[in-house]
């Protein structure tokens, strides 16, 4: 593969750019414009706004959910594919090894589960 | 992975099977360190609240003693292939690394107490974190793929990252982990694509078959497609191992880092990551990079050219800029820039021609020494200090030496060690990196590389300055203000120093024995083709025959000695 052969992808790239370019700035030139306190009001699905965002402060307890979700997330993603194959693994006669080595596994996400539990990441307050 | 065994006829059952009992043996160090790291987790979780966290310091040490052991235990226990279907080497280059990231790790955490103490942090994270980094440089000194060195450098990176930002009360703490991880994560990243490149090119990531394929694509003349992505595949992977290393193009995070983040940790970081970064661009240099035409040098512009330049820049500006720093921690990561740069110099000279192969045992020996020095540097200036801070600028430590004797003393010899002076370690490193240098300058009559020789002989000249004025600020320099600063109680913390000063005394003084093991360690270096093993097999008769030569002077005793089995 040459560099030559990702020339119409280039200049497709080109064509593309300009394109998109010329017609935001078309439009940003002669489009008419006739602000209004509403329009210029952000869009909170319809209702008023309650305040600034600024000065709002919300909570970021949702990342310790979200990290447990990983946690547990990936766990699923290795026990499945092991549960599915682990016949074949018997059939083979390495039933135990692959049973111990997901035992392994899990037991290194458990440690992880008891650190996270003691050290309060599961209350919500 | 599956295609290349297919391509070179391994039978596709072998993946299937478990592999065999004796290849466990290869994850006995660096899983130790890993089950201890889970073991002090579990404990740290039931720890009574209110009470001091000193005992983790010492299980953690003990652990990692404990791999010290097993590293020596399975010393003659080479396994001459990669195991774990080609996950892993099992050797005594490996070994080495393992037992000195593991002492490093031991060593660092015994001064943690003494810095919690001062700093009010006493968490049991920070153990947890060098314990999780400690089985990652583990396990990339023993990469056998690309694979597992990118894995075990992420192992041994993200504790890193968060123990940058420990201090989370401190500003500059957060500045260092973000520093660290933004840019950290970008050169990853950045060594990933060079790995997909590599992978693209010769379709494995086992090193071995990447060294054999890479050699087969050159030959065959396929070189006009693929060479550009080979040329910056190796570049991006050795822009990633140059990153971790702290040496030049990519320095740039280190002085921010190593300011914001705990000295202890410091000390980990500085030379763990570092050891662990070293021992795995070795593995990729010398086992898949090792085609003439990428090595370059004599041949051609390759790698060698490029870490010969990293290595100039490394030791020039680090060396210079650390002169003008005011906080010691500043000037110590300036001055591990400039460490890099001399190992990058072993790393040339030993990477010229397959033939001197066997001077990479100075890069293994400067390893050791400058890690001991510099845990043990890093390791006094938490020792030092009062509640809520620790010693960190010349101003902090003036007069501390005869105030605390111990304290200056146990400065002194890491400081003399990092300049290079005789009677301590950091002179026989080098010492032997330099005359490595030369040698390989006056065998081959490339002026060059005595040049980067000299070049490194007057910039380490230079760094004698910011290194003594350290001692000077200890010694002869009034105190600047009465008791600021005080030196802490913890005995673990004095322990490390001493064994820490006492290493670098012995590696100084007597040195054969650290030599020797060095020597083993690239002798037994697996992986590599067959025209460096011609060299690894005459370096090991040589070896033999010093060693038969010392016992037969060592046979007539001297009166009153016992003589030694």
């Amino acid at each position: 593969m040459q560099i030559a052969d990702y020339s119409a992808l280039m200049i497709f790239l080109v064509i593309a750019l300009v394109v998109a370019g010329v017609i935001t700035l078309l439009a940003n030139q002669f489009g008419p414009k006739n602000r209004t306190r509403q329009k210029a009001m952000p869009y909170e699905a319809g209702s008023d706004p309650i305040g600034s965002p600024k000065q709002t402060r919300f909570s970021v307890k949702f990342y310790m959910i979200a990290i447990s979700f990983i946690l547990f997330d990936l766990e699923t993603i290795f026990v499945i594919p092991w549960a599915v194959a682990w016949k074949q693994n018997d059939v083979m006669g390495h039933g135990l090894y692959a049973f111990g080595v997901m035992f392994v596994f899990v037991s290194i996400l458990t440690i992880g589960l008891v650190y996270e539990w003691k050290q309060g990441g599961l209350e919500w307050d | 992975m599956l295609h290349a065994l297919m391509q070179t006829g391994f039978p596709l059952l072998g993946l299937l099977t478990p592999p065999s009992g004796a290849e466990y043996a290869a994850l006995i160090p660096g899983a130790i360190a890993a089950l201890v790291a889970m073991l002090v987790v579990l404990v740290d979780t039931f720890h009574r609240p209110g009470t001091r966290r000193d005992y983790l310091a010492y299980i953690s040490a003990v652990g990692m003693g404990v791999v010290v052991l097993s590293c020596w235990a399975l010393w003659d226990s080479t396994i001459d292939r990669p195991v774990f279907h080609g996950m892993l080497y099992l050797d005594k280059f490996g070994l080495f690394f393992a037992a000195l990231a593991a002492a490093a790790g031991g060593l660092a955490l015994l001064q943690v107490p003494a810095y919690m103490n001062f700093q009010r942090m006493d968490r049991g994270e920070f153990y947890m974190l060098v314990l999780f980094s400690v089985s990652g440089a583990i396990f990339m000194a023993n990469a056998a793929d690309l694979l597992t060195v990118f894995i075990a450098l992420e192992l041994m990176s993200i504790p890193v990252y968060c123990l940058a930002g420990y201090m989370r009360r401190d500003g500059r703490g957060a500045e260092a982990a973000m520093k660290y991880f933004v840019l950290g994560a970008f050169s990853a990243g950045l060594m990933l694509y060079g790995m997909a490149l590599i992978y693209g090119v010769t379709g494995t990531t086992n090193l071995e078959y990447i060294g054999i394929n890479l050699s087969r694509v050159i030959e065959t003349g396929a070189v006009e497609t693929g060479f550009g992505m080979i040329v910056l595949g190796v570049l991006l992977v050795l822009s990633g191992f140059a990153f971790k290393i702290a040496a030049v193009p990519f320095h740039i995070w280190t002085p921010d880092v190593y300011t914001g983040s705990p000295s202890p940790g410091v000390g980990f970081m500085s030379t763990v990551v570092k050891a662990g970064a070293f021992a795995a661009m070795l593995r990729v240099l010398f086992v898949a990079f090792e085609d003439p035409m990428l090595r370059g040098g004599f041949y051609g512009t390759g790698w060698v050219d490029v870490l010969f330049f990293m290595s100039a820049a490394s030791m020039v500006l680090g060396n210079t800029v650390a002169i003008m720093q005011d906080n010691i921690k500043r000037m110590l990561a300036y001055s591990s820039i400039a460490h890099a740069g001399y190992i990058l110099l072993g790393i040339v000279a030993a990477g010229a021609r397959p033939e001197y192969f066997l001077f990479n045992d100075a890069v293994l020996f400067y390893l050791a020494s400058y890690t001991f020095g510099t845990v043990g540097a890093f390791g006094v200036l938490s020792y030092l200090g009062r509640k809520g801070t620790t010693v960190e600028t010349y101003e902090d430590i003036a007069g501390l030496g005869l105030k605390y004797p111990f304290a200056g003393l146990m400065m002194g010899v890491f400081m003399f060690s990092s300049a290079g002076i005789p009677p301590t370690a950091g002179f026989v490193g080098k010492l032997y990196i330099f005359r490595a240098a030369v040698d390989v300058g006056v065998q081959t009559g490339e002026f060059a590389f005595i040049g980067l020789s000299v070049l490194a002989v007057l910039t380490s000249v230079a760094g004698a300055y910011y290194y003594l004025r350290v001692l000077v600020c200890m010694y002869m320099k009034e105190p600047t203000r009465d008791d600021w600063v005080e030196a802490s109680e913890s005995k673990s913390a004095r322990l490390s120093l001493g064994i820490c000063a006492a290493l670098t005394l012995a590696l100084g003084i007597l040195p054969a024995t650290m030599l020797e093991l060095s020597r083993e360690g690239v002798v037994d270096f697996q992986g590599v083709p067959a025209s460096v093993r011609e060299v690894q097999r005459e370096g090991g008769e040589q070896l033999k025959q010093i060693r038969d030569a010392a016992e037969r002077s060592r046979e007539p005793a001297p009166k009153g000695e016992v003589p030694q089995g």
